[in-house]
């Protein structure tokens, strides 16, 4: 014989506090590891959309020591500029070529790196950004997964459901016969028996026609 | 003998559904315990690589000091050139057997003095030259290490949340069912206090 009070501790409260204490401790690991992520998502965004503020990451000192290389690379003698000095305007013309190439080529690298680093900038702004708010979408679809467990709206129906089995429930076992005896509250499982005026009180939450077993007391 | 209670019960809630929770509670402390060993990491490393980025502009804190000591080990690597450069060019004279003018040492000393100068600029401005690129290379590393595994972090919180909510639809205990689970749980009570 199993008692009300076991019965109910083993397959319905025990149940529930599995689930209720695996549930917390998801809740707690979904914050723990939430608050750590936000706090770096906020500063990575955060970071890269200051970096494009201000035009990138700050390359100028680099582009001046190159063009100093440039114009170190073109401090040279004229060489042999010939026994009249002939040569001397064609050779000054070249260095000056050279260092004037020099100098142009370092500035397109200049230019061109900070589009780079702009695009590279704006690339990732936009490619977290989208990845952000679409885990925010997740975030949104797993709120309403969470609030489909909370409790609904009543509705009338809904109600009267409740209402009815409770009812049903509640008049079987306030008739005098179903009265649990003094040596303890016994209640057999009859299956296939139906109740009829006089017999022993039978109910069931599905019908007659269900698969549910009804119980009744004898 | 069986109690109505009992059959109540069973018959909304199986065995198999609480067996599921108690597992699902055993899954849970196991993902707590793990998150407990990765947690620290996680932190640690989430900041130090926030720390290294610094400000907005500025350059990542390990690429300054990485290139602050390849600048030192540079400079005293060419402090010390310059100091054995004029007894190296005498004591190339002398085995030489150059006899010229007076002077000629020391000259060819100061010539190789300033040549020493000149290479010692030039690998001064290279070395600054992959300090930035370098800067720069390890700025992304950072913010990609970030950005990644802060993304990470969400995707796996949010995947706490769906198992914290899974695990609440087997906490009978939960309202938010139809009405034959709200009528059961009336009948539950009822039964339970006549």
């Amino acid at each position: 014989m199993i008692t009300k009070g076991r019965v109910f501790a083993c397959h319905f409260d025990g149940q529930s506090e599995d689930a209720q204490a695996a549930a917390q401790i998801q809740e707690s690991l979904q914050l723990g590891e939430y608050g750590i992520s936000k706090q770096g998502l906020e500063a990575g965004l955060g970071y890269a959309g200051k970096e494009l503020a201000i035009g990138g990451y700050p390359q100028a000192g680099k582009y001046s020591l190159m063009t100093g290389d440039v114009l170190n690379a073109s401090a040279k003698p004229l060489g042999d500029v010939g026994t009249n000095l002939g040569g001397v305007g064609a050779r000054t013309g070249d260095i000056l070529a050279m260092r004037a190439a020099g100098q142009g080529g370092v500035g397109q690298q200049k230019v061109l790196s900070a589009v780079d680093e702009i695009n590279k900038l704006r690339s990732t702004l936009s490619s977290n950004g989208l990845k952000t708010t679409g885990l925010g979408a997740e975030a949104g679809s797993l709120s309403n997964q969470a609030l489909s467990q909370e409790a609904k709206n009543p509705t009338l129906s809904t109600a009267l459901g409740a209402a009815s089995g409770a009812a049903s429930i509640y008049g079987a076992l306030s008739q005098p016969s179903a009265k649990p005896s003094p040596t303890g509250a016994q209640t057999t499982l009859q299956s296939g028996e139906t109740g009829s005026a006089g017999g022993p009180a039978t109910f069931s939450l599905f019908g007659p026609d269900s698969n549910a077993i009804p119980i009744s007391r004898v | 003998m069986i109690l109505k209670g009992y059959h109540l019960a069973c018959t909304f809630q199986s065995q198999g559904q609480a067996e599921s929770a108690t597992l699902q509670r055993q899954t849970a402390e196991e993902s707590q315990n793990l998150f407990q060993l990765g947690e620290p990491y996680l932190k640690q490393t989430m900041n130090d690589f926030i720390k290294d980025l610094g400000a907005p502009g500025s350059e990542p804190a390990s690429v300054k000091n990485a290139f602050s000591q390849i600048e030192a080990q540079n400079t005293e690597a060419f402090d010390q050139s310059e100091g054995a450069a004029p007894a190296q060019v005498s004591q190339l004279a002398k085995s030489s057997g150059y006899r010229g003018a007076q002077g000629a040492t020391d000259q060819a000393s100061a010539s190789a003095l300033l040549d020493l100068e000149k290479r010692r600029k030039a690998v001064e401005s290279q070395t600054k030259q992959q300090e930035y690129d370098a800067g720069m290379a390890q700025r992304d590393f950072d913010m990609s290490s970030i950005l990644g595994i802060s993304q990470g972090g969400i995707s796996t919180s949010f995947g706490y949340g769906r198992n914290a909510i899974t695990a609440e639809q087997y906490n009978t205990a939960n309202p938010g069912n139809d009405a034959i689970t709200a009528a059961t749980t009336i009948a539950s009570i009822i039964a339970a206090l006549a």
